[in-house]
C-alpha cells in the first residue's frame, strides 16, 4: 500500500513537464524554433559525420594555397593549401565534443548542487550558494586562460576546467526550482509514507527539474564554444586538434586576400551557437506555465519566462 | 551580525568580498604549485647544474614551507609586486601591465559608454512601441549578437570597413607614418579606435537594450506613469522623465557586473585590430607561455571584477535604499 504511493506524483500536477506533442506543436509553428532546430540538428550531424564527409587528415594539404571557393573547394582553400570545408568541418567536430562533454559534467554537478541545496536549505544551502558565487566571480575565460597557460594546451584540459566551472547557472535555477517543488503535497506524501531524502531526490525531484536543466545546459554548451574558440584564437587552443577558433587566428595574416579563410569558420560558429541558443529557448518557452501560444500572440522572443535573472544567463565571452 | 543602517549595509558588503577575494588568491597560488615546473626551470633552462638551480631556489625561496611562499606571494601581491616576466628579460610584470593598460581602458571605457548611451536609447524606443516591427528585429538582432564571437566580428568590421572601403585604418592605435602632434594626434587615436570600440560595443548593446527595454516595460505599467499619462503629459516625455530613472537602477547593476566580459571581450578584439593594449600582451605572454604576465593579467581582470561588483552594490545601496536592508 504504501509502495503504490510512492511512485512519482502524477506528472500532470506540475509545473515543469514537456508534453512531447505540445513541443513538438510549438516547433512546428513557431519559426524561431523551428530555425533552431533544424540548426542545432544539421550541426550535430555535420560533427558526426566530419570523418566521412571530409576523410582524411583536415591539417593536409588538398590543392594549391589560397583558392577562392569553387566547385571542388566550396569553402576555398587556406595559406597551405588545405581544404577550408574539410577543416571547417572537423572544427566544428571539436567544438561539439567539447560542448557535449561540458554540458554532461555540469548537468551532474550542477543539478547535485541545485537539488541538495534547495532540498536541504539551511546552512548547506549557504555554503553551497558562497562557492557558486565564487565561481561566478572569476571570469571563466581568464581561468581556462591560466590553466592552459600552467598546464598545457589539450581538449582534456579544456574540457575539465569548463566542466567543472560552468555548473554554477544551472545549480541557481535547479535549486530555485527545488525550493518550490519542495513544498508541494506529493513530496511530503512521500515524505509522510517514509521515503528516505535520496529516493524524494531521485525520484520526485530530478524528473520534474529535468526539463529545465536541459534550457540552461543549451546555454551552457554555446557559451562553452565561444570560450573554446576565443582561446583557440589567441592560441591557445589543442594544437592536435582542428578548431574553428584556430581557423580564425589562422586567417587574421590573410585578411587582405583571402576573406574565405575567416568568413567560413565564423559563420559556423555562429550557425552552432545560435542553434543551441534558439533551442534553448524553445524548450523554455514550451515549458512557460501559460503554454507556447501564450507567448505567440505578437511577443517579442526576448521575454524570458524562465526566470534565470537576466544577467547572468549571458554567454560569457563573444 | 553587523548592524543595521548605511554602516551595516557597506560592512556586509566589504566582508562577503573576503571569501571570494580569498578563493582567488588560493586558486591561482595552487597553479603555481601544481604547474609541472617551476620558475627555475623557466630561469635556468634544462642545462643548468644543479648548484646554480639550488641557489636559484634558495633565491626565489622555494625551498620554503608551502605556507610560507603563500604568506610571501600575497605580501606580495598586496604590495602590487606580481613578479618579473621569464621571457621579457626580467621586466616587472607590474610594469608591463600597467605600461598597456591605458590603451586597453581607453578602449574598454569608449564601448562601455557606447554600449550603456545606445543600449538605452534603443531599449526607450522600443518601450515605446512595444510588440511592434522595431521590437522584433531588434530581438532577433540581439539573437544573431549573442551569437557572434567578438574577434570574428572584429575581422569581419576590418574586411568591411577598413580594408574594402577604406574608411578606417586597419592596424593599431597610431599612425606611424605621420607624426602628428596636439589635436591632430587625437584625431589620429580617434579614427584608430573607431572599429575597435564599436565592435566591443555591439557586443554589450543587446544585453543592454534587453534590460533597459524589460525594466522600462515594467515601470511603463506602474500607477506613477499612468497618473503622468492622465494629467497629460505626452507618451516620449513620460518614458523619458519619469519611466527612464527609474529603469536605469537595473540597467547599470548589468553594465558594472559585466567588466569581466568586457575585459575578455577587449582582450580578444585588441589582437584582431593590433590595438597595443593588454590584449596584445596577453597574446605574447600566453604563445610564449610566459607564466608571470598570464597570471598577473588573470589576477587583475579577477580583482578588479570583484572591486566593480562591491562598487556597484554600493553605489546601488546608495541610490536605492530599499537593497541595504536586505
Amino acid at each position: 500500500m504504501s509502495v503504490r504511493a510512492d511512485r512519482p506524483a502524477p506528472r500532470r500536477s506540475l509545473r515543469s513537464r514537456v508534453p512531447s506533442g505540445r513541443l513538438l506543436r510549438h516547433v512546428v509553428r513557431t519559426p524561431s524554433a523551428l530555425l533552431g532546430g533544424t540548426l542545432l540538428l544539421g550541426t550535430v550531424t555535420l560533427s558526426l559525420l566530419a570523418g566521412v564527409l571530409a576523410p582524411g587528415d583536415p591539417l593536409a594539404a588538398a590543392g594549391p594555397a589560397l583558392l577562392p571557393p569553387s566547385a571542388s573547394f566550396p569553402f576555398g582553400t587556406d595559406n597551405l593549401g588545405r581544404d577550408i570545408l574539410g577543416a571547417v568541418l572537423h572544427g566544428l567536430r571539436t567544438s561539439m565534443t567539447i560542448a557535449v562533454s561540458v554540458g554532461a559534467m555540469s548537468l551532474v554537478i550542477g543539478l547535485f548542487v541545485g537539488l541538495v541545496s534547495g532540498y536541504r536549505g539551511g546552512r548547506v544551502d549557504n555554503v553551497l550558494m558562497r562557492v557558486t558565487e565564487i565561481f561566478q566571480a572569476v571570469p571563466l575565460f581568464f581561468l581556462a586562460l591560466l590553466v592552459v597557460g600552467f598546464f598545457g594546451a589539450g581538449v582534456d584540459h579544456l574540457i575539465l576546467l569548463l566542466g567543472f566551472t560552468s555548473w554554477e547557472l544551472l545549480a541557481r535555477v535547479v535549486r530555485a526550482e527545488t525550493l518550490t517543488l519542495r513544498e508541494r503535497d506529493f513530496v511530503d506524501a512521500a515524505r509522510s509514507l517514509g521515503a528516505s531524502d535520496l529516493r524524494i531526490l531521485l525520484r520526485h525531484l530530478l524528473p520534474n527539474v529535468l526539463p529545465t536543466a536541459v534550457v540552461v545546459i543549451a546555454l551552457v554548451g554555446s557559451r562553452v564554444i565561444l570560450i573554446e574558440a576565443a582561446l583557440s584564437f589567441i592560441g591557445l587552443g589543442d594544437p592536435n586538434q582542428v578548431s574553428l577558433g584556430y581557423l580564425i587566428f589562422n586567417a587574421q595574416p590573410f585578411l587582405q586576400v583571402a576573406w574565405w579563410m575567416s568568413v567560413f569558420p565564423g559563420l559556423t560558429i555562429v550557425v552552432a551557437v545560435l542553434g543551441l541558443n534558439l533551442t534553448g529557448d524553445l524548450v523554455n518557452q514550451a515549458l512557460d506555465p501559460r503554454g507556447p501560444s501564450a507567448k505567440r500572440r505578437g511577443s517579442a522572443p526576448s521575454d524570458d519566462s524562465l526566470n534565470l535573472g537576466a544577467p547572468e544567463v549571458e554567454t560569457r565571452v563573444r | 551580525m553587523a548592524g543595521s543602517g548605511v554602516l551595516g549595509f557597506v560592512l556586509r558588503r566589504l566582508l562577503s568580498v573576503v571569501p571570494t577575494v580569498s578563493a582567488i588568491l588560493i586558486v591561482t597560488f595552487a597553479m603555481i604549485q601544481l604547474a609541472p615546473g617551476d620558475a627555475v626551470d623557466a630561469l635556468a633552462g634544462a642545462g643548468g647544474d644543479e648548484a646554480t638551480n639550488d641557489y636559484l631556489r634558495a633565491y626565489l625561496q622555494l625551498d620554503q614551507p608551502v605556507w610560507r611562499q603563500f604568506a610571501s606571494y600575497v605580501v606580495n601581491l598586496a604590495q602590487g609586486d606580481l613578479g618579473v616576466s621569464f621571457v621579457q628579460g626580467g621586466t616587472p610584470v607590474t610594469d608591463l601591465i600597467l605600461d598597456r593598460l591605458p590603451a586597453t581602458l581607453l578602449l574598454m571605457g569608449t564601448a562601455l559608454v557606447l554600449s550603456s548611451v545606445g543600449g538605452v536609447l534603443l531599449g526607450a524606443l522600443i518601450a515605446r512601441w512595444p510588440y511592434g516591427r522595431l521590437d522584433a528585429s531588434v530581438s532577433s538582432a540581439s539573437l544573431v549578437s549573442d551569437a557572434l564571437p567578438g574577434f570574428w566580428l572584429a575581422q569581419l568590421a576590418v574586411l568591411a570597413f577598413a580594408i574594402s572601403a577604406g574608411w578606417f585604418p586597419v592596424q593599431g592605435m597610431t599612425d606611424a607614418r605621420e607624426q602628428y602632434t596636439g589635436l591632430a594626434a587625437y584625431a589620429d587615436v580617434a579614427r584608430h579606435l573607431v572599429l575597435p570600440a564599436l565592435v566591443l560595443a555591439t557586443s554589450e548593446l543587446a544585453l543592454v537594450t534587453r534590460v533597459a527595454r524589460a525594466g522600462l516595460l515594467a515601470e511603463r505599467s506602474r500607477e506613477y506613469v499612468r497618473s503622468a499619462r492622465a494629467k497629460g503629459m505626452r507618451e516620449r516625455r513620460t518614458i523619458l522623465v519619469h519611466a527612464l530613472p527609474n529603469a536605469l537602477l537595473p540597467v547599470a547593476t548589468v553594465v558594472g557586473t559585466r567588466l569581466g566580459f568586457l575585459f575578455a571581450g577587449a582582450v580578444v578584439i585588441e589582437t584582431v585590430f593590433g590595438w597595443p593594449g593588454l590584449g596584445t600582451l596577453l597574446l605574447t605572454a600566453s604563445q610564449s607561455r610566459d607564466r608571470p604576465v598570464l597570471l598577473g593579467l588573470v589576477l587583475l581582470v579577477s580583482l578588479s571584477v570583484v572591486l566593480a561588483n562591491l562598487l556597484t552594490d554600493l553605489v546601488y545601496g546608495w541610490i536605492d535604499p530599499r537593497v541595504r536592508s536586505r
